[in-house]
């Protein structure tokens, strides 16, 4: 019979790749500009003007760093 | 409303089921194909975990059927006619990063830091006043992330067709990296990963794949409804 | 659906990592504003401290680079170092203020949440 110790952290090995997996996946597959669009809906009038300035916000700023990549390739 | 999950290059590619167990649906444009689904209610937003795997479970079993160029979750259109008019206006571009990702897949390294001793750097020697230590330990820490990172892309990038890094994305996360990688190299890939997480002892590396290429073509299709 | 999706690990790490990388936060799915009407001012204040702390990392990651390459001198230095200082500082205080916790503003905004992550 098995102790409960290494099982134990097999269990945590198993959660922590999970975790993992998925904080990579969310890295890839979310285009957090599509969530933004979607998902502040504020209960106040004229969000979409809130939205709106967002995105442009946000467009305007990686115009900006795009001029300085930090990514490289092989 | 459409929801799409990818570009690939034949219809035949695209069988089975997306979310919401609806049919994947297959739309020439052009000289690509469009894969999407039907949907008469509006997904989930934001989007649960199940969702983002079904739509990346969709993406994978495409892969192994051909190039993919894999589109985030989200991304939709009224009808079939607006998602045409959108991807074919692209499709000479798509087509041609089809032929750039045929037969490799993405693999993903996050480096983690392994300890929280602070970071040294020679011009702290000269500088003591709080601000300077401020800003002189995040250099530090730039630079030791920056060495983390070198050393595993000179082992790794032999092995790479493209690679992309960025340094300190978070606190606790030296560097990302996703190595663009020839399918028959993925387990020699791999196995030079395994030795280089034994061997690097200030860094644990955390790898995973294969992943479709989704740093390795530009936003395939942007729109929304 | 592929049954292997969610196992992508390709190496086994020899030593599990840190408490302190805060992973938990890390998965944490994008959240949702709190549009309760009673609450609007704490979700405003979730949403405009987000903006300012993704401006924050990236003027501060700005700032290294260019001590890095060089380019500012030791009182320059000094100085952008005070002011990033006082800024994690208020930030701090205006989180406390709002009952903000760092995982509320986790936000990810589009192309500027991939620059900073």
């Amino acid at each position: 019979m098995t102790s409960t110790a290494p099982s134990d952290e097999l269990q945590a090995r198993r959660e922590l790749a999970r975790q993992v997996t998925l904080v990579e996946l969310l890295d890839r597959i979310l285009d957090k500009g599509v969530v933004i669009s979607g998902e502040i809906t504020l209960a106040v009038a004229d969000i979409d003007l809130v939205e709106v300035g967002l995105r442009a916000l946000i467009a305007s700023v990686d115009r900006l760093e795009r001029l300085r990549p930090e990514t490289t390739d092989v | 409303m459409l929801h799409l999950y990818a570009i690939v290059e034949q219809r035949a590619q695209c069988t089975g089921v997306g979310l919401d167990g609806e049919e994947l649906i297959a739309i020439d444009c052009g000289d690509v194909v469009a894969v999407a689904s039907e949907h008469a209610r509006p997904l989930d937003a934001p989007p649960v975990e199940d969702a983002l795997w079904e739509h990346e479970g969709v993406l994978e079993a495409l892969l192994e059927t051909g190039p993919v160029l894999p589109v985030r979750f989200g991304v939709r259109f009224a009808d079939c006619g607006a998602l045409r008019v959108e991807v074919q206006s692209n499709c000479a571009r798509l087509a041609k990063a089809l032929a750039d990702v045929r037969g490799r897949v993405e693999v993903s390294l996050r480096l983690l830091a392994r300890d929280d001793a602070p970071h040294m750097v020679d011009e702290l020697d000269a500088m003591d006043g709080p601000g300077a230590k401020y800003i002189l330990e995040r250099l530090g820490e730039r630079r030791d992330a920056e060495r983390k990172l070198e050393a595993v892309r000179t082992r790794l990038s032999p092995l790479a067709v493209a690679e992309r890094s960025r340094l300190l994305p978070r606190p606790g996360t030296s560097a990302t990296a996703a190595f663009l990688v020839e399918r028959h190299l993925l387990e020699r890939f791999r196995r030079e990963a395994d030795e280089l997480e034994r061997e690097l002892e200030d860094v644990t590396l955390v790898c995973t794949g294969p992943w479709p290429p989704y740093n390795f073509v530009d936003e395939p299709v942007g729109a929304t409804v | 659906m592929n049954p292997d999706t969610r196992d992508k690990l390709l190496v086994e790490w020899e030593n599990l990592p840190q408490a302190s990388v805060g992973l938990e936060e890390l998965s944490a799915l994008p959240r949702r504003i709190d549009a309760d009407p009673e609450r609007v001012e704490r979700g405003l204040a979730q949403l405009v401290l987000t903006l300012v702390e993704l401006l924050r990392q990236l003027m501060e990651r700005q700032a290294v680079r260019r001590v890095d390459h060089g380019h500012l001198t030791e009182d320059e230095i000094e100085r952008l170092g005070l002011a990033f200082m006082k800024l994690d500082e208020r930030m701090d205080e205006l989180k406390r203020e709002f009952g903000l916790e760092d995982a509320d503003l986790n936000l990810d905004l589009g192309p500027l949440g991939r620059l900073v992550d």
